[in-house]
């Protein structure tokens, strides 16, 4: 990131807190599309997922003032974005409560896909096929950049839940593909 | 250590998965959940939270419209002008029932308060042609904010955030007076009238 980017970052953000509406849409457009990338992926579906994005601006233009420059715009953007979608699927009641006792997983039993195999059509579908609370967990920690330890803060639960659960979901994904592929 | 040929993949490709484009008419639906930012507005979104930064922003664009008059009229000509002293608030207070005497105690105060610094502020009534315009629309928005806050509590009366705003709009209301009358006092040498009368 070049210092002349950030510093029209900066601007962008203290136009915004003024409430000047062409820096609001500026910021908007800049984030946009990645936003919403991450809310379709975490609630599986385009009209929920803009319903998330307009809670999660409309949040963000408010509460801009407090945003302090301790972390990027943009991480500080997201973490709204993932916030407003974990708490619409805790309201909704689908299952983000994980069981603790599930089996070992072995490793060992992981049918890995070459890298070759994989498409960014192909994990999309694989993604979208899994159930809401291994899909959540899959998006933060494969797609949002989040640590196993970061997750089981997010999602309230343990740390050893959300690996298990993952390795789960990726199996399930790397079935999916391969079964696609061959 | 096992690779994570998937998380590879994912974080070599990762512009292409964040290149989903929401429908063209989401920023249009955010921008009508905003307080409007032009002197029409006269819808105000309602839920409690805004109403700081609503009412800070009214009062940010006070204090640049001010004071950029002062600083153009620093160099240029002298002109009398009379600012109306009207005071919205108060017609508020009549019309409002107090039953909060946190709020009750706040309102005497600072109704009192503003009621001085208005009065002060008519004695500068010289040398500034368009101050009076600009600080009676800005406080109109302040007061317009008051109201509503105020048609709030006689919803939810016990309401903290609510009183805590109007107290706020008080503060800031005070506060863009006072910082107006010292850019007077030090940008113009004396008031016009008999200073012996002023009261602060």
């Amino acid at each position: 990131m070049t210092t002349e980017y950030q510093h029209q970052h900066l601007d962008l953000v203290e136009r915004s807190k003024a409430g000047e509406r062409d820096a609001q849409y500026a910021l908007y457009k800049q984030y946009s599309n990645g936003m919403f990338s991450i809310a379709n992926r975490m609630m599986n579906s385009r009209e929920e997922a803009e319903d998330m994005i307009q809670e999660a601006f409309t949040y963000v233009f408010m509460k801009l003032h407090t945003f302090r420059n301790e972390s990027s715009i943009g991480a500080w953007i997201k973490r709204i974005v993932v916030n407003q979608c974990i708490n619409e699927l805790k309201r909704k009641r689908i299952a983000l409560s994980f069981e603790e006792s599930i089996e070992k997983y072995d490793l060992a039993d992981d049918n890995e896909t070459a890298e070759s195999q994989y498409s960014v059509e192909n994990i999309k579908e694989a993604l979208n096929a899994l159930p809401d609370g291994y899909r959540v967990i899959t998006s933060l920690y494969l797609f949002e950049g989040y640590d196993h330890s970061e997750i089981s803060q997010i999602l309230n639960i343990s740390e050893s839940t959300s690996k298990s659960q993952y390795h789960r979901a990726k199996k399930k994904m790397n079935e999916l593909i391969n079964a696609q592929v061959l | 250590m096992n690779e994570d040929h998937l998380k590879n993949f994912i974080e070599q490709n990762k512009e292409a998965f964040d290149s989903d484009v929401p429908s063209e008419k989401l920023w249009s639906r955010i921008e009508n959940t905003l307080p409007d930012n032009t002197q029409e507005a006269k819808v105000i979104d309602i839920s409690s939270t805004s109403w700081s930064t609503y009412i800070w922003r009214v009062a940010a664009a006070l204090l640049i419209s001010v004071s950029s008059i002062l600083v153009y009229e620093w160099y240029d000509h002298e002109e009398v002008i009379v600012i109306n002293t009207n005071n919205p608030i108060e017609e508020v207070n009549t019309q409002e029932k107090i039953i909060n005497p946190e709020l009750a105690e706040a309102e005497a105060y600072y109704s009192g308060k503003i009621n001085n610094q208005l009065s002060e502020l008519k004695k500068y009534t010289v040398s500034y042609p368009g101050l009076e315009e600009e600080v009676t629309t800005d406080l109109d928005d302040l007061d317009l904010a008051f109201v509503e806050l105020q048609a709030e509590l006689d919803n939810n009366v016990a309401n903290e955030e609510v009183i805590e705003a109007m107290i706020e709009n008080y503060q800031i209301k005070t506060e863009i007076l006072e910082d107006i009358l010292e850019g007077l006092q030090s940008t113009n040498s004396t008031p016009s009238n008999d200073e012996s009368t002023i009261q602060l």
